[in-house]
């Protein structure tokens, strides 16, 4: 199963940016580039959020360009405010089973092994802002992982946490996306996180080109320039 | 209550003037209040609009006076306050937390619980506090429309006690009683909500809204034209009665414009001296317990009521200067003390934020504190200042306010002359006065306020 853009401009207002990439389910793909390149543009556009106005995008040979974001195959972890602060950490995740979805004993049993397995299992009754910025990157990958989308899309989710804990968490998500089948679409502008993701790479220049790069070619062409 | 719908209704739809309407609510903060008597006179009065058309339609003429009366002219001054602050709140919903809706397929009822029941619970207490403690302290509604003693307010008993029967100890008990209730309902919304604030910074996101259904659409329909109906019909009125009576100005009404100008400067004068003094009092205060009691002492000013202010000023200084000839001095010094809460409201979440991000930056780099203020509260909060400063000094200039405890007949404001002028049942100049007043306060207010209606995306560093 794949997902493919071929020429799909997204329309952020006045901006808009192209890209061309192809990504096989269990497979990774990193959006990479400067700031202001318009990776997390076309991030929103997968997800929905902004229209897509040329090109097509296509999931399991079915264009998904004009569907609702709940309908499409994403679920997109934002930079902040991905869980809701009146609400606890195990009934944040039971949003994702759908907003009328009740916290009965099959629920609950779903939302507790989910906090297992994000070792948050101890903190499922306590509020977003009196757990640390790590566990509620993990509430919210929990709660993405509830909902069972194939592909998680990041938008430097993890900006705000220092680099070992950032590395902890995405080696939670890289586990628990290899044990699942599912893909991750990354934006980034830190190397290190492509490099950690593994996966193709979809580079974005400031003047608003994309250039689409397997694994291997693009690490063999900018590793030099990246490391130094 | 009735500007919850309402506020979602603008935020949420696109629609003709829209941005020009969200601009004009921001300035309807000041009307002055005998103009807003005036214009429900005309609106709901025995001869107003709606009585001729209910009358048309062969039914019987009702009376404004009394409760409903009341209650018109408080809903009038005050709801475009609360719809306006309110579309700042809906304005501030991270935009995250919408897609996050979406995303998750919420529908009408999920969004409203999850999304906008909590800013609501948020916001909506410190609003309905300032609005409550507002409309108790302001007797001359009542006073016009109450239509007698069966509606009246505590604050109208106060005025009544002194004016009427100069009894100054039954005045006080009154007074006692009414500080003691409504410092305990700010004590309580203190409790639940924080600090009162009043934010003036709305961000429109045209593409994020929420869920919408056909009957939500038309729900939101109704409420906009209701809401652009009540408020803008009788402001509209005014102003075409004033130009239908528009005359050369006396020697009396410029007279009386220019000391209310003089009294809006001096309260405008003191009321910053005192704010900005008082929030970094505030914000310096490392004792806790100290800084609460500052903190909550000033918030308290709003419960004191102007008259008793007025009448206190009064004993203590009519034994030493003459009042009536310094009346102007005292109506400013008055109305600046009084409206502390008001610019605290607006500035004191700036002072926080400031000090909290750069806090530590001036200690290091030695900044006396005598210079931190004009280095850096100032420069980064010029936004916030001058949006108070505009408030106080409009709200000031469409006062009638204490200056009828002290002025004599030969001097009095502009709001005062508009008085006079309605009480000897003059009402062609009276419009035409009315028509100044406002014209007067909204030009007052949008020339202090950055001389810029658009309210939009006014980005500055305490957001």
């Amino acid at each position: 199963m794949f997902l493919s853009a071929s020429k799909c401009q997204i329309k952020n207002g006045g901006f808009s940016v192209q890209c061309d990439f192809s990504v096989e389910i269990g497979n990774h793909l990193s959006l990479f580039g400067p700031s202001g390149s318009g990776k997390s543009s076309v991030l929103l556009g997968l997800a929905g959020f902004l229209p897509i106005i040329n090109g097509d995008l296509v999931y399991d040979d079915k264009s998904i360009s004009k569907i609702e974001p709940k309908d499409r195959p994403f679920d997109l972890l934002f930079q902040e405010n991905n869980l809701f602060p009146h609400l606890t950490v195990s009934r944040n995740i039971l949003l994702g089973l759908g907003a009328k979805a009740k916290m009965d004993l099959q629920n609950s049993h779903i939302v507790n092994e989910i906090l297992d397995l994000v070792g948050l299992y101890k903190e499922r009754n306590r509020l977003p802002q009196d757990i640390s910025g790590g566990q509620r990157s993990r509430a919210a990958i929990a709660r993405s992982l509830i909902r069972k989308k194939p592909i998680l899309l990041l938008d430097e989710p993890f900006a705000a946490l220092d680099f070992e804990l950032k590395n902890e968490i995405l080696a939670l998500l890289l586990r628990v996306t290899r044990k699942n089948n599912l893909s991750i679409i990354l934006v980034s502008h830190d190397p290190r996180d492509v490099q950690y993701l593994g996966g193709d790479v979809v580079l974005f220049s400031e003047n608003g080109q994309t250039d689409f790069y397997k694994n291997k070619s693009f690490w063999s062409k900018f590793s030099y320039k990246l490391h130094s | 209550m009735l500007a919850i719908p309402i506020s979602r209704a603008i935020y949420r739809n696109e629609f003709f003037c829209k941005n020009q309407i969200i601009s004009v609510i921001g300035i309807l903060f000041v009307l002055p209040i005998l103009v807003v008597i005036l214009a429900v006179i005309n609106v709901f009065g025995i001869n107003g609009i709606i009585n001729q058309f209910v009358s048309f339609l062969a039914f019987e003429k009702f009376s404004i006076y009394g409760l409903v009366g009341i209650l018109t002219g408080h809903i009038l001054i005050n709801l475009p306050f609360a719809v306006r602050l309110l579309i700042s709140g809906w304005s501030m919903i991270p935009t995250e937390q919408v897609r996050l809706a979406k995303q998750l397929g919420f529908n009408t009822q999920a969004f409203f619980k999850h999304i906008e029941l909590p800013m609501l619970v948020k916001i909506a207490p410190s609003i309905f506090t300032i609005i409550f403690l507002y409309c108790s302290l302001t007797f001359s509604i009542a006073l016009v429309l109450g239509g007698g003693p069966s509606a009246t307010t505590m604050e109208l008993a106060i005025y009544q006690t002194i004016i009427f029967e100069g009894d100054l100890s039954a005045a006080a008990r009154l007074s006692t009683l009414q500080l003691i209730l409504l410092t305990f309902l700010l004590i309580l919304a203190t409790r639940f909500t924080g600090n009162m604030f009043i934010e003036q910074t709305i961000i429109l996101k045209n593409d994020i809204r929420g869920p919408k259904t056909v009957l939500t659409h038309w729900i939101d329909c109704f409420f906009i034209i209701l809401f652009c109906l009540f408020i803008f019909l009788p402001i509209l009125l005014i102003i075409s009665k004033g130009l239908a009576n528009i005359a050369i100005p006396t020697d009396n009404l410029i007279l009386s414009a220019m000391n209310s100008i003089l009294v809006a400067m001096l309260a405008t004068f003191i009321n910053l001296t005192f704010s900005l003094a008082l929030c970094l009092l505030i914000v310096d205060e490392k004792r806790k317990f100290l800084k609460i009691l500052i903190e909550v002492g000033s918030f308290s000013i709003i419960c004191i009521s102007p008259l008793v202010f007025g009448t206190a000023l009064f004993l203590l200084l009519f034994e030493h200067i003459d009042l009536s000839a310094n009346a102007l001095l005292l109506t400013g010094f008055t109305n600046g003390v009084l409206m502390i809460p008001i610019s605290l409201a607006i500035l004191l979440p700036g002072f926080k934020k400031i000090k909290a991000r750069y806090g530590k930056l001036m200690n290091i780099i030695g900044v006396p504190r005598t210079s931190e203020l004009a280095k850096f509260y100032v420069p980064l909060l010029k936004k916030s200042i001058r949006f108070s400063c505009a408030l106080v000094f409009a709200l000031s200039i469409g006062d009638l306010g204490i200056i009828v405890l002290f002025s004599g007949d030969d001097i009095g404001t502009l709001p005062m002359y508009l008085y006079r002028l309605i009480g000897s049942y003059r009402m062609d100049e009276a419009y035409f006065v009315s028509m100044i007043l406002l014209l007067l306060a909204f030009i007052s207010f949008w020339l202090i306020e950055n001389g810029n209606l658009n309210v939009f995306k006014r980005k500055q560093m305490s957001d």
